[in-house]
C-alpha cells in the first residue's frame, strides 16, 4: 500500500533519474548572461546511462539537521 | 578564471544556509525582499562554449544536477521557492540585483500562489506481459481466434497466431493509452492543477516496464493524504492489471512556476 509514511519522501532514497527528470528541463525560465539551451532531456538520459545504471539511488541529504554528508557522487 | 553566478531559486523568506552538507556552499542575494540563492561556479564550465561539453559528461551533469536539487530542497524548508532551471547563470551580482528588480512582480505572484501547496510526481508504468495476458480476455476479437486456434491445423494455425501477435500488440497499446488517461484523469480531480510530462524511455528508466504516464501535480498540503489515496485505489484497481505506481515527493514546484506561459497547464 501506497501512502505517506512508505512513499519515497524527505530524507530516504530516490532515484537520480527523478531527480534529472525535474531538475534538467523545468523551472522558471529566466534569461541570465548566458543563453543556454538544455539539450532534449531523453538524449541526457540516454548518455547518462551508464552511471543510471551503476547507481541506483542516491541519498538525498536534505534535512537541515539531519543532513551531516554530502550524498556520494560518481 | 573570474566566477559566475548560478541561480538555483528565488523566496521571500531567509534561508538558512550555513550548515548545508553540499561541495558548495550556497549564497543569498537579497534585492528588496527577494531572496536568490546563488552560488558561484567556474565561468568555464558556463560559457557558451564550454557548456555542450559538460552537458555531455555523465559525473559532471550528475554532479550539477544533484547540488541543484539539494539546495533547492533546503532552501524550500524555509518557504516557499521558485526554482529557476538549471544552469541559469549571471555575471555580475548587480545582474542578479537587475534580474530580481525585473522580475519582482512575478515571482512575488508566483511565491503568494505556492502558499501551502506541494508538488508531487506520479509515474505509472506499465508491464505489458500482465497487460497482454487480462486484455486477452477481454477483447472479443482475441478470445475468437484463440477458440478457432486451438482446433486450426497447422498451417492456419502459424497464420492465425501471427495475426493474433498483431491484434494482441493493438489492443494493448489501446490499453495503455486509455489506462495511462484514466489514472491521469482520476489524480486531476485530486488536485490544484497538473503536468503530463514526456514519458521516459527505457532506456532512461533502466526498467523493464513501459513508463505510460509521467504525471506532475500540485497538491494542497492539507489534501496530499486524499490525493495518495486516489493513487492506492488505482493501484489496487489496475496493479492486477500490471501498472506500477511510484509516487515522489515532496518536489521544489519545478512544474508549476512559469512566468508569461500557463496556457500549457491544466486544472
Amino acid at each position: 500500500v501506497i501512502n505517506l509514511d512508505n512513499v519515497v519522501v524527505r530524507g530516504q532514497d530516490v532515484s537520480l533519474m527523478e531527480v534529472l527528470d525535474r531538475v534538467l528541463n523545468k523551472g522558471v525560465v529566466i534569461s541570465g548572461d548566458l543563453t543556454i539551451s538544455v539539450a532534449d532531456v531523453d538524449l541526457i538520459f540516454l548518455g547518462l546511462r551508464v552511471i543510471l545504471s551503476s547507481v541506483e539511488t542516491m541519498e538525498r541529504a536534505r534535512r537541515m539537521s539531519g543532513a551531516q554528508t554530502a550524498p556520494e557522487l560518481v | 578564471m573570474p566566477d559566475l553566478i548560478y541561480v538555483y531559486c528565488v523566496m521571500d523568506r531567509t534561508p538558512v544556509l550555513e550548515h548545508l552538507a553540499v561541495s558548495e556552499l550556497p549564497d543569498l542575494l537579497v534585492h528588496d525582499g527577494l531572496y536568490a540563492v546563488v552560488g558561484r561556479v567556474l565561468a568555464e564550465d558556463f560559457s557558451e562554449e564550454n557548456l555542450p561539453v559538460r552537458l555531455n559528461d555523465p559525473k559532471w551533469i550528475t554532479r550539477r544536477v544533484t547540488l541543484h536539487e539539494q539546495v533547492v530542497e533546503h532552501a524550500m524548508q524555509f518557504g516557499c521557492v521558485v526554482p529557476l532551471k538549471f544552469g541559469t547563470v549571471f555575471k555580475s551580482e548587480e545582474n542578479v540585483h537587475a534580474m530580481l528588480k525585473a522580475h519582482a512582480i512575478e515571482f512575488r505572484q508566483e511565491l503568494s500562489e505556492l502558499v501551502g501547496k506541494e508538488e508531487w510526481g506520479v509515474k505509472v508504468y506499465c508491464d505489458r506481459r500482465r497487460l497482454a495476458a487480462s486484455v486477452a480476455a477481454q477483447e472479443p476479437a482475441l478470445v475468437e481466434l484463440d477458440r478457432e486456434l486451438a482446433s486450426a491445423p497447422k498451417g492456419r494455425a502459424f497464420l492465425m497466431a501471427k495475426r493474433r501477435r498483431e491484434l494482441s500488440a493493438a489492443a494493448v497499446n489501446r490499453e495503455v493509452a486509455r489506462l495511462g488517461q484514466v489514472c491521469f484523469e482520476r489524480l486531476l480531480e485530486q488536485c490544484l492543477k497538473a503536468r503530463v510530462n514526456d514519458t521516459l524511455k527505457p532506456e532512461a528508466t533502466g526498467r523493464s516496464e513501459e513508463m505510460v504516464l509521467n504525471g506532475a501535480f500540485l497538491v494542497r498540503k492539507d489534501e496530499a493524504p486524499e490525493f495518495f489515496r486516489t493513487v492506492n485505489r488505482l493501484d489496487a484497481q489496475f496493479g492486477p492489471r500490471g501498472l506500477v505506481f511510484e509516487p515522489t515527493g515532496p518536489w521544489p514546484p519545478y512544474n508549476f512556476c512559469q512566468f508569461n506561459e500557463k496556457s500549457d497547464q491544466l486544472g
